[in-house]
């Protein structure tokens, strides 16, 4: 009886290491989700967009889509509904205007203020800021939905890349291409490949 | 009598004429066959033209046996909207579709503007049974996906697609095929599966060979000739462990030509290194 019982465990055991060899969990779908990720309404934005989808679809292979919205707000609301991933906010835009608290001058302590808020209360997940300030605006960086990121948990290493990755003059090159007939997709790709990133 | 014998002459010609002119008409085409969602549960053969529109599927108990010489068309139906044609041919049970050198059989899209994408994939997934031989998948998200079981890829075409062949988790062997014009030739994760690459053609696509991650160096190519728009081969952003590509032709025997196609530990330091031991002086020949 107790061999039987044995020879039973053993087997339930092999079947369960077979098993275990083959279902591992897949990185991406097989086609995958399509990550969403927004623009709005600049160039600067239409240039950080592309990097980001650029480089999250030579890295990984996952689809990628840019979709183009007015404003901030806009893109911060479809970002609340989940119908976008990805953000590229500026802290003192998102301090004033999104969570309508009163100004930080200091910038570091912006960012942290405005990532602790956004994560503890809306689900956003701050990432690297990408290294430019706009005066108005604030640091420029990549916000993701927390749901997104645990769905893919590489995608926050991997967007880390670009952090500290485009000081002011730089933004300012790259927005001079715009300007000068290159397309924000070609911009962004030429960027992202001179930094060897793809 | 006389004018009687005449008219029985006459009849007779006016009837070989009519029986020439049948011959000679030509014999309408069968319609298409018209496939929306569909579940093939038992043994069925497909040949002429079918139009898919939806996801077919074949069951376990399922095999499906394509003629050389069909064509296969995908209608581009986007339903979720995020790019990516929704109309799939989808395997568990046994595909065997196999065409011939002079009888290919054809999958594509049945857009008027085919563009890659347009249909999503051949996916074959714990497949019971599948070879694929001279067939042409073209305008598709992935010409194959093959994930899950064992596999031949032989002798076929795939071009203008996001991926050419892309397989996991397998035993395959892929060979003498012709991959261009995709955005990635082959795209793979081994997760502890293996596979012979040998003898294609895999020219011109914006990535040769596109290591996605989890491969221990398991998959051999060989024999191959791999000329790409951007890089040879490229390793994806979790691929951290080394992979061989031994005696393929890279598009030039200078060795610090072929490092330049490949993305890899060089350019950043978390990824394995691409190796590319003994690289063919010119192309690979084919002998047939």
């Amino acid at each position: 009886m107790k061999i039987i019982r044995f020879s039973r465990t053993l087997a339930l055991l092999c079947g369960f290491a077979l098993l275990s060899l083959f279902a591992v969990a897949p990185a991406l779908a097989c086609v995958g989700k399509t990550l969403h990720i927004a623009a709005a309404g600049s160039v600067q934005q239409e240039i950080l967009a592309n990097a980001l989808a650029t480089l999250i679809s030579e890295r990984t292979g996952t689809t990628t889509k840019v979709d183009r919205f007015s404003d901030a707000q806009a893109a911060h609301d479809a970002l609340g509904k989940a119908d976008l991933d990805i953000i590229v906010a500026y802290t003192a835009q998102a301090r004033s205007e999104i969570l309508k608290k009163p100004a930080i001058a200091e910038s570091p302590a912006l960012y942290e203020a405005v990532r602790d808020d956004y994560n503890q209360n809306l689900n956003l997940v701050w990432l690297a800021p990408f290294g430019f300030s706009d005066v108005k605006l604030g640091q420029a960086a990549p916000v993701a939905r927390k749901d997104t990121l645990k769905k893919f948990p590489a995608l926050a290493r991997l967007i880390n890349k670009l952090g500290d990755s485009i000081d002011d003059a730089t933004m300012a090159k790259l927005e001079g291409r715009v300007k000068a007939g290159k397309t924000a997709a070609e911009v962004a790709r030429a960027f992202l490949k001179e930094n060897k990133l793809i | 009598m006389k004018r009687m014998k005449w008219m029985k002459l006459a009849l007779v010609g006016v009837l070989l004429v009519l029986t020439g002119a049948c011959r000679l008409a030509p014999s309408p085409l069968p319609a298409p066959l018209q496939l929306g969602d569909t579940v093939i549960s038992d043994a069925v053969t497909w040949s002429g033209e079918v139009r898919i529109r939806g996801t077919v599927t074949v069951k376990k108990t399922g095999a499906l046996t394509i003629r050389p010489g069909s064509r296969i068309l995908f209608e581009r139906i986007d339903d979720d909207g995020d790019g990516i044609g929704d109309a799939e041919l989808y395997v568990e049970g046994t595909l065997l579709a196999q065409g011939t050198a002079a009888e290919p059989i054809l999958f594509s899209s049945a857009a008027d503007d085919p563009r890659p994408a347009d249909w999503k994939f051949i996916y074959l997934d714990y497949a019971r049974k599948a070879e694929l031989r001279h067939i042409i998948a073209e305008y598709a998200y992935s010409g194959v996906q093959i994930h899950f079981c064992k596999a031949s890829v032989l002798d076929s075409e795939f071009r203008y697609n996001v991926d050419g062949v892309r397989f996991s988790t397998v035993n395959i062997e892929v060979a003498r095929n012709r991959i261009h014009h995709n955005t990635h030739g082959i795209r793979y994760e081994e997760r502890r599966g293996s596979g012979s690459v040998y003898q294609n053609e895999i020219v011109d696509n914006e990535i040769g060979i596109f290591v996605v991650t989890r491969s221990d160096d398991r998959t051999l190519f060989r024999d191959n000739n791999i000329v790409s728009r951007q890089y040879n081969v490229k390793l994806g952003l979790d691929q951290a462990g080394d992979v061989t590509f031994p005696h393929n032709w890279w598009g030039t025997s200078e060795t610090a030509a072929i490092r330049a196609t490949i993305y890899d530990h060089a350019a950043d330091a978390t990824l394995g290194k691409v190796r590319t031991p003994e690289p063919l002086p010119t192309q690979y020949k084919h002998s047939h």
